[in-house]
């Protein structure tokens, strides 16, 4: 009931400033809201026309998604799995304290395999299993300028691993975070993120950044009411340098440092740290752009008693972009080097040998034909080499036709997930013994994928937009666990399987002040197996998937300082392990005070006390209501 | 790796309102906001400071109109911001913020030399020239400033270290 009476309350506002505003041109209203902002902010200001986004959107053959920085300010993002959760059609779950289940188009389990993450370009994913420990990925939200999504396989541009997507979160540049930013925060399940950063000018047209960042999450309860032991406490700093942009050459570096502890029962404690370095180097002559990048990834993680990780990653990617006539060309090349020591020193698993190295290499090709007026076509593909597997091919082809108002897409593509230490060296010990009970292969083959899509995007007029996308998937060499008298259960790829999907968004302007975004996606899946396959778990450590997932986003403008947003989601039940179906609300009310200071009183979880929303096969985590207060001061 | 399919800022939600402003509308903004970080100090003992604080544009009827919701009802110390749509070049030397648009055409060169040397804010469009103390230049998907400092003290002007920070550009020649 009370609950009710808040939405009434919204919208009797939001109708007040309806007839309020609907005197005022859209011109005016939107200088009065420019009006509102501090000068630093104004330099931020993105003046892209309209159309032109359109036409960005409108010109790729692919299923894409992308979080603006204001949907991220919108909702009160202040993490990056508060930011990802916004994604229409993207399965987004929390497992544990800070881990996060993270998929799209399926295959979503505790450690999802089939997403190439990356932020700045440097890929963040694990390659222990091909997942990403979400717990360790922090940035400054607000210094977040938009995260790309594509739904598909990404394989001939972004490389193995890309099967099911790609997630890049990209931050602004140097040159747009000028000034101070301050953010405090605190709330019923978690005190912070505290975070300062501070970006001015280098040299005669270069920026600089430098930033902070903590955060302290309180632990959650189980099912059954006892506590969870998952506080988590985490903190990074990192940097950021560029060159100024002369249109013919741009430079940047950027670092980061982090480090965090997450409880794991009342007396241990598990210990994360890292850091990173990373450069890119972008010529522009005329029509062809070339880029060079390296980065250096250091990883650590240890788990009393049970595991000590060390990773070390360097990666360097050359890429030049080129239109030649019709031909708009994208060629390049990477390498990366893996040196990862895995310790497994307690009762359960270990890696076998301790220590891998692996290197691997890629080209990748791709030519887009203006074929028609209206009509592209694309032709791509990487070859990347790997030491389990060799060469691995993944081509993709694809066909687009766009008009100023429609836009239609199709898409042939083979991607694959190359073998990870979980499938070739991992092992498990039976508990008091030395006997193994499970191990890994060197025989394990790459997971692969090919995949059917389409799509469609309409905009009716500049209030409504749809869009629309369809995927036919089989998968082949999925991972199973073979078992056989006499020898421990080994990991193979006896699994195919079948997945079917749509997935739509709507966006539309319904009233001045008044936006909403509507997402859904629908998807199918079946296993079959090889014959002679004697995996006993059917599929269910691969995947538990919703059928269903909706989401809802809405923003109102009551006053040029006073905004209500919300955002409501659907997940539907999960099968095995079994998770029922939840929708859950956050809200946001936003008043800003002065220019430079804003307030926000952000509540998430608002219509259930507590729900849960994955099972990792131990006891299951609740996430509760849970509200925040935060002060944001820019200077 | 970089963003090869993607090109640029591209919005899920190709909605006019959404994100974006219009870029006359930064500019308008950035006017009223020069005035809260650039001084006018008297120079001359007995000169009456002004009385107010004329913000000029050479006559165009849609800036204008931006330029008066910016600036319109607003005041500095106590001192009334004018939004003015300029006439004539005597007019000019009035204004203690003078908008010209191109500086290179032959209007814009004749409005800058009517107010040489008076203490008025040059602002103008495109790379900075000798004449023009702040310009606006696009920067990819942003509009950003650049500072001629010697300008500024050429027309008597004092620049806030806080413009100066957030200048994609300061020159001192």
């Amino acid at each position: 009931m009370p609950l009710l009476l808040a939405v009434l309350t919204v919208l009797s506002l939001a109708s007040a400033a309806f007839a309020q505003s609907s005197a005022q041109s859209p011109r005016t209203r939107q200088l009065e809201e420019l009006k509102q902002l501090t000068i630093e902010e104004l330099i931020g200001t993105d003046v892209t026309t309209a159309s032109r986004r359109i036409e960005r959107l409108a010109d790729v053959a692919a299923a894409v998604t992308v979080i603006t920085g204001e949907d991220l300010r919108r909702m009160g993002a202040m993490t990056l799995p508060q930011a990802l959760r916004l994604a229409g059609h993207l399965d987004v779950a929390q497992v544990s304290g800070p881990q996060l289940v993270v998929a799209a188009r399926g295959f979503a389990i505790s450690t999802a395999n089939k997403m190439l993450v990356l932020i700045d370009g440097r890929t963040i994913y694990s390659p222990v299993f091909a997942g990403v420990f979400w717990e360790t990925q922090d940035v400054i939200v607000s210094d977040i300028d938009r995260i790309e999504i594509i739904r598909g396989p990404g394989g001939s541009i972004w490389g193995a691993n890309a099967v099911n997507g790609v997630i890049n979160v990209i931050t602004k540049r140097a040159a747009d975070t000028r000034g101070t930013f301050v953010n405090l925060a605190a709330g019923t399940s978690l005190l912070g993120p505290y975070a300062v950063r501070h970006g001015g000018r280098l040299g005669d047209t270069g920026s600089y950044r430098a930033y902070a960042k903590v955060r302290f999450e309180n632990s959650h309860q189980l099912v059954s009411g006892a506590d969870g032991h998952d506080d988590f406490d985490f903190g990074q700093a990192g940097f950021r340098l560029e060159s100024g942009n002369n249109g013919a050459s741009q430079a940047f570096v950027q670092g980061d440092l982090y480090t965090g502890t997450t409880d794991l029962s009342e007396t241990a404690e598990a210990t994360l740290a890292g850091g990173n370095l990373l450069g890119r180097y972008t010529r522009t002559y005329g029509t062809h752009v070339s880029t060079l990048q390296a980065y250096y990834d250091h990883t650590y993680r240890r788990v009393p008693n049970q595991y000590r990780g060390v990773l070390n990653t360097i990666g360097v990617d050359v890429q030049h972009q080129w239109q030649v006539g019709r031909n708009k060309l994208v060629f390049g090349g990477g390498y990366r080097h893996y040196d990862g020591d895995d310790l497994g020193d307690g009762p359960g698993f270990f890696f076998e040998p301790r220590r891998r190295m692996s290197h691997r290499a890629n080209v990748f090709a791709q030519d887009e034909i203006r074929a028609g007026q209206h009509v592209f076509v694309t032709f791509g593909s990487k070859l990347e080499r790997n030491e389990f597997t060799g060469i691995e091919l993944q081509p993709t082809m694809r066909a687009r036709w766009s008009t100023e108002r429609r836009s239609a897409w199709a898409a042939v593509s083979r991607a694959v997930r190359v073998p990870t230490r979980f499938d070739t060296d991992l092992r498990f010990r039976l508990p008091g013994t030395s006997n193994l009970f499970l191990t890994g292969s060197n025989d394990f083959k790459s997971e692969k994928v090919i995949a059917y899509e389409a799509g469609y995007r309409r905009l009716f007029s500049d209030r409504l937009s749809f869009d629309i996308a369809t995927y036919v998937n089989q998968y082949d060499d999925l991972r199973t666990q073979e078992v056989a008298a006499g020898r421990p259960i080994t990991l193979g790829n006896g699994m195919n399987a079948l997945s079917r999907g749509i997935e739509s968004t709507a966006s539309a302007q319904l009233a001045p002040r008044w936006q909403m975004h509507v997402s859904h996606a629908y998807s199918w899946k079946e296993f079959t197996f090889d014959p002679g396959s004697t995996d006993p778990t059917r599929g269910t450590s691969e995947a538990n998937d919703p059928r269903h997932i909706f989401k809802v986003r809405s923003y109102v403008v009551a006053t040029n300082r006073l905004e209500f947003d919300a955002f409501w989601r659907y997940y539907g039940k999960r099968p095995q392990p079994a998770v029922d179906a939840y929708n859950e609300l956050d809200g946001r009310v936003g008043f800003r005070v002065m220019p430079g200071w804003d307030l926000s009183l952000i509540g998430s979880n608002l219509l259930h006390d507590r729900h849960v929303e994955f099972r990792a096969g131990t006891a299951p985590e609740t996430y509760e209501r849970s509200a925040s207060l935060r002060s944001v001061w820019r200077f | 790796m970089l963003i090869a399919i993607v090109v640029c800022a591209a919005a899920a939600r190709p909605i006019a309102q959404a994100g974006g402003a219009d870029e006359a509308n930064v500019k308008a903004v950035f006017l009223f906001n020069f005035t809260k970080y650039v001084t006018w100090p008297s120079t001359v003992i007995g000169e009456r400071s002004p009385a107010e604080i004329r913000v000029c544009v050479t006559a165009n009827d849609t800036f204008f109109g931006l330029l008066r919701a910016a600036v319109q009802g607003e005041d500095l110390d106590g001192k009334p911001l004018l939004p003015v749509a300029l006439e004539g070049l005597d007019e000019a030397r009035t204004c203690q913020i003078l908008y010209v648009g191109n500086p290179n055409s032959a209007d814009g060169k004749a409005w800058l030399n009517a107010v040489r040397g008076l203490q008025v804010l040059t602002v103008a469009d495109g790379p900075l020239n000798d004449e023009t103390v702040i310009s606006f230049v696009r920067d990819e998907n942003r509009i950003r400033f650049d500072i001629n400092r010697a300008a500024a003290s050429r027309h008597g002007l004092n620049i806030s270290s806080r413009l100066l920070r957030l200048a994609r550009l300061v020159r001192d020649r």
